[in-house]
């Protein structure tokens, strides 16, 4: 023995300093190993965590599973490069720092204005990643950190963009009306998940459009009736089934309306008369079944919440205004048959309060389907079904690479722009009808650029390539440097949860940036579940801080207990037990060796 | 021989782990290892080892392999070991190539007969402090005797080892070891033995008498399919055995 060792292990007068040594001898860096160069590359790129919120114990598992693989490799002679990276989570941040500006200010990011908000924004952005980061070492990962990335840094925005200019320039993005959930207060668009449902009383009239229209129909919102182009009914219904396929013309109200009589098993035939008048633009619902049957689109609703030019008197009204003129109008000329209070889902924002309005706007897409030359005319689908049914890209455990398959086959276009403030921008330019899309703002006066941003996934669905210096060492199909050397990645090792929302998106924007997979394996692990088997979440207050469990038990006994009894694809129960006796193994070790 | 078995040991689980590891079955790996250090080498070579002597390079040997193999799971703690009486960076140490080794199944031998008399004293509930005589019969008696200084010395209350061509016709404790037997003498209490030997002969004679009117029921006889028969008989043979060697040892 060199060195006199105490009789126990105490893993805090250690682990800083062997860390700080590891990082020293400079061998997390593949450029500084003595290899020779026939040695061949292990590439692994740390699923970059959000910069939502500090490492949970499931992000030490997967840190844990990643080092294990990363450090065999590299002790046996892989050029091994394992790139470290944090994810700017586009949405979810933004919802963090607005419910902190709520809650500490009393202000809303309207109130603050884009550009204070962003600042905001970078702060909150700076501590957490700074925790992150630290928690990262902690764990002992063997990170490459002179290649530490960020989904939002400039390299990367650099990237996304020139991604987003060849994908235009393929006709793979394009843009085209989808119908969204828009607060008419906020002036913008919500996510699914920023729309609140409560529970209220509702009027529900019913009534025909006109006296010789055959079907009477039931709705809340008779204002948007204005918008109707079809019936939908249920094929089985014997009142109205001799209808379908019927196109009809009515005067509702005074304007003229085209109703096309559709089928659709989806209606209820004793909820109200049975049929619902279609209103494609103000309805998502509504929205699909015009997609399936053809139905023309017609627009009622602006995005201030009144109703549009074209609608006769009740053009410029507010909705509800409308509402009561139509309403009362219904019954002047006996067509009301039925007003009744029922309970109603409403839609409101989650932020203000108010009730949402969905309508249609543009937005950005990427045709899943459009064949595009760099893939030799196959589309984004077809070239990510393929690789995964030939196995160049395997799954474990195998049951994933049928839900994969499974997912992508029913893929529809991806739309990818957010009406949200921070994350990446959309590389156009819009001057009355004109878009422009462009690497620089188009000369000339006018020009205004697209506010929106990307959404999260498009910016990490690039993180193999674009953490490897992608567009820069990429000319002509032809790969160098990082590129060359480290890509395709050798694992992806990552949660089950986000198979679809992630790694399929990965292999898409690989296959179109550089024409390769990005990974030969994918190794999905499971959630870490706590002693009872139960979801960690804070509202429970089960969750597990790892530099808590680190201090006490030491980094390598909460490795060990992550480690032992985890097999891919399957949830893990977590217990403090188990770290403890991993801890009591380690000291095992210890006096086996001293 | 007990180094053989320990090289052999590390070679097999330096495979596993190694395989393991490339198939993603991470949990295996490190159970793998686990067993090696606590079960194999702790347990076992590192107790052998204070008996032998002058192990000190084998032991260096094992541990850093131990070091290497452990490292990608709990690094903290092999590199702090590792620079207590090394120089480079164990982070960078490549595996060692695996050596065949061969040559260590006799310790297992050796493992079987120090387990089994420890499992036959706790069975019969011998005082930890009474030392007993061991008299081996058998194919792998020689062997025995040879090791006799890892069979006293490894918690078996065993103080001397001798070989016999029958076994010994005083009161003894039987540890079965395949052909091989081992008689431990000087444990037991003639008395108590002589007790647990008659409850046993009284619970044989009623096993016998059953299965006896159960094979003598033409009946069953006639119904029963040929195995079951078969497996009928065959137990009654072996109850009838038995019965013939507690009543042997009953007399003497």
């Amino acid at each position: 023995m060199k060195n006199e060792l105490d009789k126990t292990y105490d893993s805090s007068l250690f682990e800083d300093s062997i860390y700080a040594k590891w990082e020293k001898s400079g061998f997390f860096n593949p450029d500084l190993s003595n290899l020779p160069d026939f040695a061949p590359s292990y590439t692994v790129i740390l699923p970059p965590p959000n910069i939502t919120a500090k490492l949970h114990i499931g992000h030490s598992a997967m840190l844990a599973i990643e080092d294990l693989m990363v450090r065999f490799h590299r002790q046996n002679g892989y050029r091994t490069l394992w790139v470290p990276g944090t994810d700017h989570a586009a949405i979810a941040t933004q919802n963090m720092v607005e419910k902190k500006l709520m809650t500490e200010t009393g202000k809303t990011r309207h109130a603050l204005g884009r550009e204070a908000f962003l600042k905001e924004v970078d702060i909150f952005v700076e501590n957490t990643q700074a925790t992150i980061l630290k928690q990262t070492r902690k764990m002992g990962a063997s990170l490459d950190w002179s290649r530490l990335a960020f989904t939002l840094d400039e390299q990367r925005q650099k990237a996304v963009k020139r991604m987003f200019l060849d994908m235009h320039r393929e006709g793979v993005i394009y843009r085209g009306e989808r119908i969204v959930n828009w607060c008419p207060r906020c002036q913008s668009t919500l996510a699914d998940d920023e729309v609140e449902h409560k529970e209220q009383k509702a009027k529900l009239y019913t009534f025909k459009y006109s006296a010789d229209f055959p079907i009477p129909i039931s709705t809340t919102r008779p204002e948007t009736k204005l918008g109707d182009t079809g019936l939908a009914v249920n094929p089985k219904d014997e009142r109205y089934s001799k209808y379908i396929g019927e196109e009809i013309e009515t005067d509702f109200c005074g304007l003229k309306l085209k109703i096309k009589v559709i089928g659709d098993r989806k209606v209820e035939m004793d909820f109200g008369t049975g049929a619902l008048g279609v209103t494609p633009a103000h309805s998502a619902v509504d929205w699909q079944m015009a997609e399936a049957q053809d139905l023309k689109k017609i627009k009622v609703i602006d995005e201030a919440g009144k109703i549009k030019d074209g609608f006769g008197e009740f053009s410029g009204l507010s909705t509800l205004e409308a509402r009561e003129k139509i309403v009362s109008q219904l019954s002047a000329d006996g067509l009301m048959i039925k007003e009744e209070e029922i309970e109603n889902n409403l839609s409101c924002c989650y932020r203000c309060g108010s009730v949402i309005e969905p309508l249609p706007s543009l937005q950005w897409f990427i045709s899943v389907d459009a064949p595009a030359s760099r893939l030799n005319g196959r589309s984004m689908k077809e070239a990510a079904l393929e690789v995964a049914k030939n196995n160049e890209i395997k799954f474990l455990p195998d049951r994933f690479g049928k839900r994969y398959i499974d997912w992508m086959e029913n893929l529809h276009d991806w739309c990818i722009s957010r009406q949200i403030w921070f994350g990446h921008s959309i590389p156009a330019w819009y001057r009355g009808e004109e878009t422009y899309v462009g690497e620089e703002a188009p000369e000339g006066e006018g020009w205004v650029m697209d506010t929106d941003t990307l959404d999260t996934w498009f910016s990490s669905g690039m993180w193999t390539f674009s953490t490897l210096g992608w567009p820069d060492n990429f000319e002509n199909g032809v790969k160098s440097g990082d590129l060359a050397r480290f890509h395709p990645t050798q694992v992806l090792e990552t949660g089950y949860e986000i198979l679809t929302l992630w790694v399929s998106r990965m292999v898409m924007m690989s296959l179109f940036a550089i024409g390769e997979i990005p990974f030969e394996h994918v190794y999905l692990h499971g959630t870490i579940l706590d002693a009872k088997g139960k979801k960690m979440s804070k509202s429970k207050g089960n969750g597990v801080d790892p530099l808590e469990v680190i201090e006490k038990y030491g980094a390598d006994a909460v490795r060990l207990s992550l480690l032992m009894g985890a097999t891919p694809g399957n949830d893990a129960r977590y217990s403090e037990e188990k770290v403890e006796s991993k801890r009591n193994f380690v000291n095992k070790l210890w006096n086996i060796s001293i | 021989m007990a180094d053989k078995w320990i090289l052999q040991e590390l070679a097999m689980t330096r495979k596993t782990v190694d395989e393991s590891i490339r198939n993603f079955e991470f949990a295996a790996a490190a159970d793998s290892l686990h067993d090696f250090t606590w079960n194999k080498l702790a347990d076992w070579y590192l107790e052998v080892a204070k008996i032998e002597k002058e192990k000190s390079s084998i032991l260096i040997y094992i541990l850093k392999n131990v070091l290497i193999m452990w490292h990608p799971f709990i690094p903290y703690v092999t590199e702090t070991l590792w620079e207590s009486f090394n120089d480079d960076i164990l982070m960078m140490k490549q595996w060692p190539a695996v050596a065949e080794a061969t040559g260590g199944d006799s310790f297992a031998v050796i493992q079987e007969a120090i387990t089994g008399i420890r499992n036959a004293r706790s069975e019969n509930k011998i005082e930890p402090a009474r030392k007993v005589k061991a008299v081996v019969v058998g194919p792998n008696a020689d062997l025995l005797v040879e090791q006799a200084a890892l069979l006293c010395g490894l918690r078996t209350g065993v103080e001397a080892v001798e070989s016999a061509q029958s076994a010994p016709n005083e009161a003894a404790i039987r540890v079965v070891l395949g052909e091989t037997e081992i008689y431990l003498l000087g444990a037991v209490d003639p008395e108590k033995e002589k007790a647990r030997l008659s409850k046993e002969k009284e619970n044989l004679e009623k096993l016998i008498a059953g299965l006896s009117i159960r094979l003598e029921n033409q009946e069953f006889v006639s119904r029963a399919p040929a195995h079951i028969l078969k497996a009928e008989q065959d137990k009654l043979a072996r109850y009838q055995s038995e019965l013939a060697n507690i009543n042997d040892a009953l007399k003497a």
